[in-house]
Formats: C-alpha cells, sequence, structure tokens
C-alpha cells in the first residue's frame, strides 16, 4: 500500500517514507478538517463493504472501512483469542455490551453482513449479545439464569449494574460462568478493578484491550499484566518517546500504520501451545 | 376481480392465486406440525393433550384444532425447565447459534437462530423488504439492535443484495440519534428501517443542528418504519414533514410474525414463507368477522430455529382477505396495539391507537400531533389528554374543539390541555400515563 496516496498519511509522511505516529485526536482533526468521514485513511479505489463506526469518536465520528477479506482476517484474530478461553462447543458465550463493539460484531455472521462466519461461529459457541446499556441489565440476569453462558464479555460501564443486579435476584456467577472478559473502548480496564470483580464474582476476569482505529484486540488473562496480541494480525513498536504504536497487517482498504497505543513495553513470545504472541505491557 | 398478480413479483410464491397460497400453506403446517409432534417435546405434549393429531391436518380450517399458546406458557416452561430452550427449538446437530431475545416488559424469552434459520428465514425477509422497496446499490444501515432477531435477517439481506453496511457505534435509541443522524448524512441511503419512534427523536436531534427533516430524509426512497400502528394521518404527516418517497409499515415479532405493507397501502401483506396469520376472537377463539378486531395468532413455517406455531403474540389485530390491488396474494393484516394497553370507554375496549385516529379524523390539524392519555381519566371513564402547545400558526382553540368532537364520537366525557411539553417521546400513538407522571392533574 502505498500511503502516499491516502491524504492522511501523505501529510505525516516523514523522510523515511514513514508516517508520524499518531492518535485518535489527530485522526479526528484531520477528519474535521476536511469533511472526510474516514479521515484520510481510505485508499483509493477502495470500496468498503463494511462501515463501522469508531466508538470512541463522540466528537467527530470516524470510520473504518473493511472488504470482506479483512473483516474475515480480523475475526480469525478475535478466534485465536477466544481459543485462549478454553471454551468448547456448544458452549455459550454472552455479549453485554453493543452490537457495535468489534468483539460482537467479529464473533458471528449474524451479527456483521459480509463476514461469512465468525470467530464463535467456527469454534461451534452459542452467542447471545444484550445491548450494553445498564437500563437492560434485568434481561442479562436472565442470560445468566436461563443461557448459562460458559463466559461473558462486558461493557466496563455495566459491570456496577449487573453486579448489583446479580446480588439483588441472588445469581452467584461462578455457578456457571468460569471467566468475565471486560473491555472498553480504545482502552483497557484497570487490573485492580478486574480484580475487584474477580473476587466477588469468583471467576477470573480477564481483560481487552481495544483499538478500533487500528483494528486491534489484545487480552490480558486474569491476574496478567501483558495483553497478547496476534502477530498474524499487527506489529507493535516501541516508539522513540516511550509509547507503543500498532500497525495492522491484513488492512488494506482503510491502513492503520502506526497507530499510538500509549507509554508501554512490548515483547514476543510463546504461549504453551507454542503459539506465538506478542506481548503488551501498558505503563 | 382478482388482479392478475404484482407488477413486480420477488418469485413465483409472489404469482400464486390467494387459493393456491392457501393449499401452499395447509401443505407447508401439515409438515411443520408434524416435525413438531415428532421433535420438539413442548407441541408433543401440547398436541396429546388436546388430542390434536398431525396427521389428520388438511386444511387452514383444521387449525382451529391446533392448541395455541402464549408468552406466559413459554415464561412458565422456562421456569419449570430452569433454562431458555423449552422445546420448541428446531436444532441440527453442532450448528453455531445464535440466540436472541423477546422485546417486552412481561419477561425475557429466548429464540435459537442456527445458519439454517438464517437463510431460510432471511430469504424470506428478503422477500418482505423487496416488497417494501429495497433493490442493491444502497448502503444499508443495520438498525436492529443485537438482542433481536431482525439484526441476523438483516446482515443475511445486506448479503443477498450486496449491499455495503453501515453500523453507527452503540444502538438505534435516541440517546443515539446524533450518531444516526450522522450516518445518515455521510453515506445517504435509498432505504432505511428504524423503530417508529426513532424517526421522531432522529428528527429531532436534526431540527437541534440545525438541519431540515426534509434534508436529512429526503434522500430516501422508502422509509421503513416497525413498532407502532400508523394511522393514515400519522403516514401523510410524517412523509410529509420528512420527505420521503414512500413510508413502508412493517409489523415483526421475535417470534416470527411478519407482514408488510404494499404498494397500495391498503394493510400489511403477511410474508408467506415466514408466518401464517389468523385473527381470532380472544373469547372464544373462533375467527374474527371480516373486518373485525381480534387476537393476532400466527404460526410460523421456517422449519429451523425456534418454532412458534399458534402462537398468541398479544397484539390486537385486523385482517382482510379481500383482493389487494398490488395483486399480491397473501391477506392483510394490521397490528393496533398490545391488548395489555387496551382500555375501556363508554363500554368500549380502545387502544391509544383508536385515540391518535379519532384525533386526526376530527381535528385534521391535528394530524401527527403528539398527545398522553391521562391513566388517571380512563379509571373514571373520562379521556383526559395532554397535548402540547399548538404549532405558530395554528388555528385557536383547537384543544377544545378537540374535546368537544371527540365527546360526541366516544360518547363519553373528555378533555384536551395543552402542556408547556409532554413527559416522554412521541411513539406514535398516545402513550397512557398517570397525571403524576405527567405533572397535570385532570
Amino acid at each position: 500500500m502505498e500511503l502516499a496516496a491516502l491524504p492522511f498519511y501523505r501529510e505525516r509522511l516523514g523522510r523515511d517514507g514513514r508516517p508520524e505516529p499518531w492518535d485518535l485526536l489527530a485522526l479526528q482533526e484531520f477528519a474535521a478538517r476536511t469533511g472526510d468521514p474516514y479521515g484520510g485513511r481510505l485508499a483509493p479505489g477502495a470500496e468498503p463493504v463494511f462501515s463501522l463506526q469508531i466508538e470512541a469518536s463522540e466528537d467527530e465520528p470516524l470510520w473504518i472501512g473493511l472488504s470482506r477479506a479483512e473483516l474475515a482476517a480480523w475475526s480469525r484474530g478475535l478466534e485465536r483469542l477466544l481459543r485462549l478461553l478454553a471454551l468448547r462447543a456448544g458452549e455459550a458465550l454472552a455479549f453485554f455490551d453493543f452490537g457495535s463493539s468489534p468483539l460482537v460484531l467479529l464473533s458471528s455472521g449474524n451479527h456483521a453482513a459480509h463476514l461469512g462466519r465468525g470467530a464463535a461461529d467456527r469454534l461451534g459457541l452459542t452467542t447471545i449479545c444484550n445491548d450494553g446499556l445498564a437500563s437492560l441489565v434485568g434481561r442479562m440476569t436472565e442470560i445468566v439464569r436461563l443461557v448459562r453462558p460458559a463466559g461473558l464479555v462486558l461493557r466496563r460501564d455495566v459491570l456496577a449494574p449487573l453486579a448489583e443486579a446479580l446480588r439483588v435476584v441472588g445469581l452467584e456467577l461462578a455457578e456457571t460462568c468460569r471467566f468475565v472478559a471486560v473491555t472498553e473502548a480504545e482502552d483497557a480496564p484497570s487490573r485492580s478493578e478486574a480484580e475487584r470483580y474477580a473476587a466477588a464474582w469468583r471467576v477470573p476476569v480477564h481483560r481487552v484491550l481495544r483499538a478500533d482505529a487500528a483494528y486491534l484486540i489484545g487480552l490480558a488473562l486474569h491476574g496478567s499484566d501483558e495483553f497478547l496480541v496476534d502477530p498474524a494480525l499487527h506489529t507493535i513498536e516501541t516508539l522513540a518517546d516511550g509509547e507503543l504504536a500498532a500497525s495492522a497487517r491484513f488492512a488494506r482498504s482503510c491502513p492503520a500504520v502506526r497507530y499510538r497505543l500509549g507509554p508501554g513495553a512490548v515483547a514476543s513470545g510463546r504461549d504453551a501451545s507454542g503459539r506465538r504472541w506478542l506481548r503488551i505491557t501498558r505503563a | 376481480m382478482t388482479p392478475a398478480g404484482p407488477r413486480e413479483p420477488f418469485d413465483a410464491l409472489d404469482r400464486r392465486t390467494p387459493a393456491s397460497l392457501d393449499a401452499w400453506w395447509a401443505r407447508r403446517m401439515r409438515e411443520l406440525f408434524a416435525l413438531a409432534h415428532a421433535e420438539l417435546p413442548f407441541y408433543r405434549t401440547r398436541f396429546d393433550a388436546a388430542g390434536f393429531d398431525p396427521a389428520s391436518f388438511r386444511t387452514l380450517a383444521d387449525l382451529a384444532r391446533v392448541p395455541r399458546f402464549a408468552k406466559a406458557d413459554v415464561l412458565a416452561a422456562q421456569a419449570r425447565l430452569g433454562r431458555w430452550d423449552v422445546g420448541v427449538e428446531r436444532l441440527a446437530g453442532h450448528e453455531p447459534i445464535v440466540l436472541s431475545s423477546s422485546s417486552g416488559t412481561k419477561g425475557t424469552t429466548f429464540l435459537a437462530h442456527p445458519p439454517s434459520w438464517r437463510r431460510s428465514q432471511g430469504r424470506s425477509a428478503l422477500r418482505a423488504h423487496f416488497w417494501a422497496g429495497l433493490r442493491p446499490g444502497t448502503p444499508f444501515l443495520l438498525s436492529a439492535p443485537a438482542w433481536h432477531s431482525y439484526a441476523a435477517v438483516q446482515t443475511f439481506i445486506a448479503e443477498q443484495f450486496g449491499l455495503p453496511c453501515v453500523v453507527i457505534a452503540g444502538t438505534y435509541l435516541p440517546r443515539f440519534a446524533g450518531r444516526i443522524v450522522e450516518a445518515i448524512l455521510r453515506f445517504r441511503p435509498r432505504f432505511l428501517t428504524m423503530f417508529l419512534p426513532m424517526v421522531f427523536s432522529l428528527a429531532s436531534e436534526a431540527r437541534r443542528r440545525g438541519i431540515a427533516a426534509r434534508e436529512l430524509f429526503g434522500g430516501i426512497e422508502a422509509l421503513v418504519v416497525t413498532g407502532a400502528p400508523v394511522t393514515p394521518g400519522m403516514r401523510a404527516h410524517v412523509a410529509q414533514t420528512l420527505g420521503v418517497r414512500r413510508l413502508v409499515e412493517i409489523a415483526g415479532t421475535s417470534e416470527s410474525l411478519l407482514a408488510v405493507e404494499c404498494t397500495a397501502e391498503s394493510g400489511l401483506h403477511v410474508v408467506p414463507d415466514t408466518c401464517y396469520v389468523e385473527v381470532l376472537d380472544p373469547r372464544t377463539g373462533e375467527p374474527v368477522a371480516p373486518g373485525g378486531r381480534g387476537s393476532a395468532v400466527h404460526t410460523c413455517v421456517v422449519a429451523h430455529g425456534s418454532m412458534y406455531l399458534r402462537y398468541d403474540g398479544g397484539d390486537a389485530a385486523v385482517i382482510d382477505r379481500s383482493p389487494c390491488p398490488c395483486g399480491l396474494p397473501s391477506p392483510r393484516i394490521k397490528l393496533l396495539g398490545r391488548h395489555e394497553d387496551a382500555f375501556v370507554l363508554g363500554g368500549r375496549a380502545l387502544l391509544p391507537y383508536d385515540v391518535q385516529l379519532a384525533m386526526e379524523e376530527e381535528v385534521p390539524e391535528l394530524v401527527g400531533s403528539p398527545a398522553v392519555i391521562l391513566r388517571d381519566g380512563l379509571a373514571e371513564g373520562r379521556l383526559d389528554l395532554v397535548l402540547p402547545p399548538p404549532e405558530a400558526g395554528a388555528p385557536a382553540g383547537l384543544a377544545d374543539r378537540l374535546a368537544q368532537r371527540l365527546r360526541a364520537r366516544l360518547g363519553v366525557a373528555v378533555s384536551a390541555r395543552v402542556a408547556d411539553h409532554l413527559p416522554v417521546q412521541f411513539k406514535g400513538v398516545p402513550p397512557v400515563l398517570s397525571g403524576a407522571d405527567t405533572g397535570h392533574r385532570p
């Protein structure tokens, strides 16, 4: 991909031919200046079959565009992360988040048009999604009680309402659920918060790092500071100022090159099954 | 005279005569009832208890022998079994399943959507959207919330027509109106489906931004609305105010009732490969007389996933089996509201829809006007309405005239008062609220 052909990157290209690292604010500023909903990142000739509004871009809405192949690649990355959670075919995974969360979208072809089979579909899972509004917490307790999901993926801002609702109806999450994963748009929940809920619910609480502008989903397993990122999908570099920057290998329609993830460190390593991961530790 | 068939049929099913479609439905249901008895414990128990043998099913008249059920029965089964699946779900082996939830305030039930369901239901919903005016070549806003079965169907439709899809961050509720407005302005869809109350939220958000509603909606050829019954006046008002070429009403439920308004705008055609609909007297269970009001009881004809066979979803409806000028063979229905929202005035059971209709018929200047019905008055056999301030240029004394005309029409005491603002977002028909909710004592 010739980045000089993309307005956003063209004006950020350095002498080395690489763009200056950027963050969401920079992209929003560009979008506001040019009126381009994709923020100058849409490749010439690209005709995305799927356009997704970046959740954290409230003031100046930004969009990412994907082809079928890109949706599939992103979804395969999610599948590799889900495999770490040892879900078995036939088990249920429940989301208490909006249908626009990449984790929901990429989990099933029912949720995202043009995806084909999603990550959970390929694992043979049953999925259910409840819109991520605190006012819908009653429905979520019914999902826990009757669907008995093996795993819950929760927006960070519904943690407290759900905890209270489960307490009121007397449901013990640990009786049915083997893990909870918590997500936050363009960020990750803190380890201390995750551990507080893990103690209250007596289940491991994993943390998800989301950088939607760069198509990045990382997973820190319970008790770990390291977010695992699929090296097949992303490269991560440490910048001179100590921040990390992510580049998506698979994104051609709307490339993400050198997106700032904040201060941290990155290493590479293999898990027990021999799979290689990038391991991000956020400062 | 029976029309020759639709000008632009979706497929051969659209070209059947009503009698031929009835025969098709009867054959399909005979198979479904046999499957249900053989494979689904919920139905086997109920069929056996009612003495219904699926092998004896021959014509649609035999439906009267098939036991009906309602949401309370599903909730009771969930409570008894302690699980979401209650024996109405036809699932094949190890297919991955997506579950959706029912809507409503009476409790949550769950529906199973394996890939085989999505293919069958999706094709039928594609027919419905084709009737509504969807064609290839437009961006498609995925507007269904992820918990609803329509979400799985929308994605299928987009894939079949090769439509580029647009997903806003969040969901289609008023607090996300800004994002939806943004998406419409950016992507300019020519076809849009939406919960009717959201249309009012979007128009309001556009106004807040200084954008005329016609600028926001003007490029939309077909605006498909669901979630509330649309009165004729409301239809004209919305279409004219927003500048959309066609406003199309869809009635759809999680449990696979689906009906869509045709180009003749004379009712909502039952989508034949999704369901068959009866309108029954809720007391006797007998079909209502032509034009009569009863309960919509539907039988889904998709033999995958959660199968709702003779399900009373609690909707009041009318049915029209007369030939439609559009040429589609299926009967037309109109869902008028929930039985639970009905009230009695002057000895007649009425719905908020009836009040909206009466308002626009008696005082045409009030077409499209929101209103609130006060529950306190209903309890005393009186209709007390609260209206927003009249629009600039409106004739004086509209509230008084409305009260007078409705008094004559309904034969009960009626008051109509103007409030500075109404306490809730308008949903297309007047909500019933207590005086305390509105700050207005009758």
